[in-house]
């Protein structure tokens, strides 16, 4: 196999999602719960891949702090560090297929993703310059990298999620509404004086294994480990990009939600917040033009959520966290991404991608 | 020598990954069934069960015109090109590379195997315990919960109930007669059914049409062990069933001289347990390929004997002072009628009693048969008797025996293709002895 990747098996997915449409969509879930104790958490629940329910068994400790600001043996991530290890997984998991499918052995690739991070208060605000850089060695030549990584521009769910606008599905309690890019005030767009530079850096292990760290914060940090699951060929080591990216949003948002909450004087027990997003496979394997790449059915729920209040009230305070998280900007907006690419020593190219 | 035509089947197709590709969607490989060689036999859907025992799979050797599939008794095979894309693209399980990755027996057995099941693909196992380690392990999850039944074989409750939580899976046991049991025991981590069309020994059949229905809406597997009817009998995957197993030691070989497993359905979950049996290592080797393909060619021939012999002892039995009562699906008593919607009225050779006077009774009943062999294991030519509390289901605690229905006195005996009149004439005589 050239890069751990059977590119036989990647064949025949793409053969039979032509043939059987009910094996494209891609069901992620994942759950973002605070507890008593007053910590923040994550995990997937269940996938559906094609007909099939995958188990899906990861937790994630959240921080309402930046890696870069706390002591490195702490093993919590940050929601947008979350969702940005989402957006560089996935392109590093779509630009492994295109190599893999050009006949390409890759002998060492790394993604740099980051972002400016401008709060508004607490976990709101918002993410502009968003980037990432691909650094890929191999046997392929510059034209074949750079082609490629245009095609990752194309067919990265989490990429096209990113710079196409979206609407998303709110429910809480009974209560229901989506929102768009029209309803996401951006009157601020731009870096506030207190605005964070995110930095992360993932590297290729083999197949669709990663991990990520912060960078400028290696010493003693745990590398977060990206993957996908067993049936869509990786072995059960990570979150995919996808999850991350979903994770990343709902523990924005409840992170928020539980901000709002204090802010206003509702007492809360615990709450939890559920995200889900359907990736139909047809898109990222070129089968069908017209199915779109990004991800799609994006839903965001508030459950469990024992509070001192009326359910109106809450799904109005929740639907206020939504609107204010930097993740649902960047997923209901049209986002540009700035790409750079560099191989064989050398700066490829430089583009930016918007939807 | 054509190589390209001579491996062509068995390749399939390479997905030919190259620069000249622009994306996923120009690769060509499509999944196909098998693997397969270019010489070896098909049969259609439509040909008889007796025909597709004869000649599915047969290896025909283009240089000798041999009739029947000779005997590949090598562990390894010379690298041509093709291996070498097929290492690159992942293609490994359609070309001779090593033995335990796949030998043209291997094939020629499976492909008689999954013809007739009617399913893509099959693989075979050293044994049917490998099959069913396999097979779950290789459609499961970390964090994954499988539902199974209480009376399921003693090799696969012990795994389920010992190792699966070892490996970060989660089990429950349920009876799987009862439908709504089966609903009630899922969960958000769901992902596998395993259970029995015909139980062990008292050939309790599943609902399967609804179970398959429920694993439907849940996006569940379902995984059934065949054995005791095998494909002539009754194939579950024509219903939806995604994989079916085997312990081919019993019916599929029939002379009780050979210890194998398989397991068949769509190729993309038969790949998948392929993968994992590469790691796990229970391949079955070429010599035993070859008997097993070898007796499987009298299959239909045998389970119609089988299923006679089974039944007239089953209607004899009835009539008989020393049974107090007797388990056989073709009986009027028999409670799990939904048997009919995947037997074709010949259920195989297993038929259980229970004898007045309980274990006691049972073990000197032993003693007076004449033509069965008092031995463990079922399936073959010859007749088997055993009495489960001292064999099978020796492990279990007289709790245990009691909720699946195990009774002093139990005797299960395995039918074979003797003459139906000595068997039942030999075993009313022993009951009169008792």
């Amino acid at each position: 196999m050239r890069n751990g990747l059977s590119i036989a098996t990647v064949s025949e997915l793409r053969h039979e999602v032509e043939a059987d449409v009910r094996q494209a969509p891609f069901v992620y879930n994942v759950q973002a719960e605070w507890t008593k104790n007053r910590s923040y958490s994550v995990n997937t629940a269940s996938a559906v891949i094609g007909s099939i329910r995958v188990p899906r068994s990861f937790n994630v400790l959240l921080s309402t702090e930046f890696t870069k600001g706390r002591k490195a043996s702490e093993k919590e991530w940050h929601p947008v560090e979350l969702a940005l290890i989402g957006l560089g997984g996935c392109v590093m998991a779509t630009y492994m297929m295109g190599c893999t499918t050009k006949g390409i052995a890759i002998t060492d690739f790394s993604v740099g993703v980051g972002a400016n991070f401008s709060p508004t208060g607490g976990a709101a605000g918002y993410l502009a310059d968003i980037f990432y850089n691909v650094l890929v060695e191999s046997d392929g030549s510059v034209g074949q990298h750079s082609e490629i990584v245009r095609l990752v521009s194309q067919f990265s769910p989490n990429h096209r999620t990113i710079v196409e606008q979206n609407s998303i599905h709110v429910t809480a309690d009974g209560y229901e509404n989506d929102v768009k890019s029209a309803d996401i005030s951006r009157a601020e767009k731009h870096m506030l004086a207190n605005s964070v530079e995110l930095n992360l850096l993932l590297s290729w292990q083999y197949a669709f294994q990663m991990s990520a760290r912060a960078v400028g914060f290696n010493e003693g940090s745990v590398p977060f480990r990206v993957d996908q699951p067993k049936q869509a060929a990786g072995i059960d080591v990570g979150m995919n990009p996808q999850e991350c990216l979903l994770a990343g949003w709902a523990g924005s948002v409840l992170q928020i939600f539980i901000e709002l909450c204090q802010e206003n004087h509702v007492s809360v027990s615990n709450a939890s917040v559920s995200a889900t997003g359907t990736v139909d496979v047809r898109g990222i394997l070129g089968v069908d033009p017209s199915i779109p790449v990004k991800v799609q059915r994006i839903e965001i729920s508030l459950r469990g959520c024992l509070a001192e209040t009326g359910d109106k009230y809450l799904y109005e305070l929740f639907n206020n966290a939504v609107r204010a998280s930097p993740i649902t900007d960047v997923i209901v907006s049209s986002c540009p991404i700035k790409v750079s690419l560099c191989s064989g020593g050398q700066n490829v190219c430089e583009f930016r991608s918007d939807g | 020598m054509n190589e390209e035509k001579y491996l062509a089947k068995a390749i399939g197709q390479s997905p030919r990954a190259d620069g000249n590709k622009h994306w996923v969607n120009s690769l060509d490989r499509g999944r196909l069934p098998g693997p397969r060689l270019e010489s070896q036999m098909t049969c259609d859907v439509d040909v008889a069960d007796g025909t597709k025992c004869v000649h599915a799979g047969t290896y025909e050797d283009p240089y000798t015109g041999m009739v029947g599939t000779p005997i590949f008794q090598s562990t390894t095979f010379a690298f041509r090109d093709a291996a070498y894309d097929a290492f690159a693209d992942g293609t490994t399980r359609d070309v001779p590379i090593y033995t335990r990755y796949g030998n043209p027996n291997q094939w020629s057995v499976q492909e008689k195997i999954a013809t007739l099941e009617v399913a893509e693909s099959s693989v075979v196992f050293s044994s049917g315990m490998a099959a069913i380690t396999t097979t779950v392990i290789a459609l499961t999850n970390k964090g994954g919960h499988i539902v199974t039944s209480y009376d399921v074989y003693g090799g696969t409750y012990n795994f389920m109930r010992e190792d699966i939580h070892q490996m970060g899976r989660e089990v429950s046991f349920v009876d799987a007669t009862n439908i709504d049991s089966i609903r009630q025991s899922i969960k958000d981590n769901t992902q596998l059914f395993f259970f029995e069309t015909l139980s062990n020994p008292l050939l309790k059949a599943i609902p399967l049409a609804e179970i398959i229905k429920l694993a439907r809406e849940h996006n569940i597997l379902v995984v059934v062990d065949n054995t005791f009817l095998s494909p002539v009998c009754a194939r579950p995957h024509i219903m939806g069933v995604d994989v079916v197993v085997h312990s081919c030691t019993k019916y599929m070989n029939g002379h009780s001289d050979v210890t194998a497993g398989v397991a068949s359905g769509r190729r993309k979950y038969i790949d998948r347990v392929w993968g994992q049996m590469l790691k796990l290592g229970g391949s079955l080797e070429p010599m035993t390929c070859f008997l097993l393909e070898r007796g499987l060619k009298t299959l239909d021939l045998r389970m119609a004997r089988h299923s006679e012999n089974s039944e007239a002892l089953a209607n004899a039995l009835l009539c008989h002072e020393k049974v107090e009562k007797v388990y056989h699906p073709s009986l009027e008593d028999y409670p799990y009628k939904w048997v009919s919607g995947y037997c074709n009225n010949r259920y195989g050779g297993m038929v259980s009693f229970v004898v007045r006077g309980g274990d006691e009774a049972a073990l000197k009943l032993l003693r007076h048969v004449r033509i069965p062999k008092v031995a463990t294991s079922l399936g073959g030519v010859e007749s088997l008797i055993s009495l489960p509390f001292n064999t099978s289901h020796s492990s279990l605690t007289q709790a245990q025996k009691n909720a699946i229905g195990i009774t002093p006195g139990l005797v299960r005996y395995s039918a074979g293709i003797e003459d139906k009149n000595d068997i039942i004439n030999d075993l009313c005589e022993a009951l009169d002895r008792i």
